[in-house]
């Protein structure tokens, strides 16, 4: 029975292998100015993860599954990688990069230093504008705006900014 | 061609996952630069435990614990190789080299050592939880008299490499001097949110085709960890019966 059930998820495992699509999250490029651009650069790349797990918790196939690949993190480390990808920024780069890792699809977030403010009146929210890519292997793309707030007296991104970029990302990947 | 065939089963053999796992949460380490008093050390102590108390109480099957603090390490394998140099790994013992490196690995490169701790524990899925260090010193140099912690419950799957997340927001009075909190609501936000990945956990582990899924099911009302709990209409919070009056608001519009 044992020997039946491991043949059985040998097989899955292979099926799902070879079928499995797979996927990048890129954050963006900016050389951080505080510890809170960093924290909350940080935030949505874990928020963004966390839709790509709820996309894949919503499948009812393996096949369907996207596969995460090792993404960059916004650390030291990953700078100089970081810079060379977004140096070489047009779209045919893009599908040749993405050729190269085996990627189905190419999530890119997008924020600049201005796009972090907080907002007047208030002292703890700052509003973040975010653009988010997703590429695909053709060298089609699509783009999603959307706002963000982030409270420091929590230190994370609000409940209904949270739920946006999971909602985003499933809008995206559809 | 038989040799290939060989080779490949031989290759999924060795991918084969058997359970899920839980990884515990390290009690933050705040450096030299804020003072914390030993109250509030203890609170976070708690938080710790209570989360890897859950995943038992929770029905969460344990097969692996890593218990990732500064003195203590508990890991299967004895030996690490870190910038060059071999470690040995042994309980209770300290070995800054080796702790370097847990932290390293743990904090900076979570992923990559997480799907590494579960490659070779063979597990399915893998429970871990931590806080946001930063979030919690800003909170201690505020000094206000009501505090939000976020204790983020996370899920990993070796599978797929994706992640779930799962926030539970803590209530806390004068963190800064003598932390007030409530026990039970603790306890109960944090089930419900392990409770809540463990079924998607199971969703996906049945799905990729895990193994874990015949002796792991989710656990009956009755097996719930000594209190009883009602749900918050307003705010989706279990609260513990007994404490639903005094429960702390959680406002959903930060």
């Amino acid at each position: 029975m044992m020997i039946l059930q491991r043949i059985f998820f040998i097989l899955l495992l292979g099926y799902s292998a070879l079928f499995a699509k797979n996927i990048e999250v890129v954050p963006p490029s900016i050389s951080f100015k505080s510890s809170l651009e960093a924290d909350i650069i940080e935030d949505i790349y874990m928020t963004i993860h966390n839709g790509i797990g709820t996309y894949n918790a919503q499948q009812d196939n393996p096949s369907k599954l996207l596969h995460v690949k090792e993404t960059f993190l916004p650390t030291k480390k990953y700078k100089t990688q970081l810079r060379n990808y977004y140096r070489k920024s047009s779209l045919r780069d893009k599908m040749l990069y993405m050729q190269k890792h085996h990627l189905s699809y190419l999530l890119e977030y997008r924020i600049k230093h201005s796009d972090i403010r907080r907002i007047r009146g208030t002292k703890n929210i700052y509003k973040v504008r975010m653009q988010l890519y997703v590429f695909t292997k053709d060298g089609k793309y699509k783009r999603f705006k959307t706002k963000l707030y982030f409270d420091t007296k929590i230190y994370a991104l609000t409940d209904k900014s949270y739920n946006r970029i999971t909602k985003l990302v499933l809008q995206a990947l559809r | 061609m038989i040799k290939k065939i060989v080779f490949l089963c031989l290759f999924s053999l060795s991918l084969i996952a058997d359970s899920i796992g839980y990884a515990a949460a390290e009690t933050p380490d705040f450096g030299s630069s804020v003072y914390v008093n030993d109250d509030t050390l203890e609170l976070f102590d708690e938080i710790v435990e209570l989360a890897y108390d859950v995943c038992g109480d929770a029905g969460i099957t344990v097969i692996v614990k890593l218990r990732l603090t500064a003195d203590v390490i508990n890991f299967k394998d004895t030996k690490v190789t870190y910038k060059g140099r071999d470690y040995i790994l042994k309980p209770h013992e300290i070995n800054a080299g080796a702790i370097e490196y847990f932290y390293n690995t743990y904090n900076q490169e979570g992923r990559q050592f997480l799907n590494k701790v579960a490659r070779k524990n063979k597990l399915d899925a893998l429970f871990y939880a931590k806080f946001k260090k930063s979030s919690l010193k800003k909170a201690i140099k505020r000094k206000e008299k009501q505090s939000t912690l976020i204790f983020i419950a996370q899920l990993y799957l070796p599978q797929s490499g994706a992640t779930q997340l799962e926030r539970v927001k803590i209530e806390v009075e004068d963190l800064a001097t003598e932390p007030m909190y409530d026990l039970d609501v603790m306890k109960a936000s944090i089930t419900k949110s392990y409770l809540k990945m463990y079924e998607k956990a199971l969703k996906l582990v049945q799905m990729t085709g895990g193994t874990s899924t015949s002796s792991a099911t989710l656990p009956e009302e009755e097996e719930q960890p000594e209190v009883e709990y009602t749900t918050d209409e307003d705010t989706g919070v279990s609260i513990p019966t007994s404490k639903a009056s005094q429960a702390p608001v959680y406002d959903e519009n930060w």
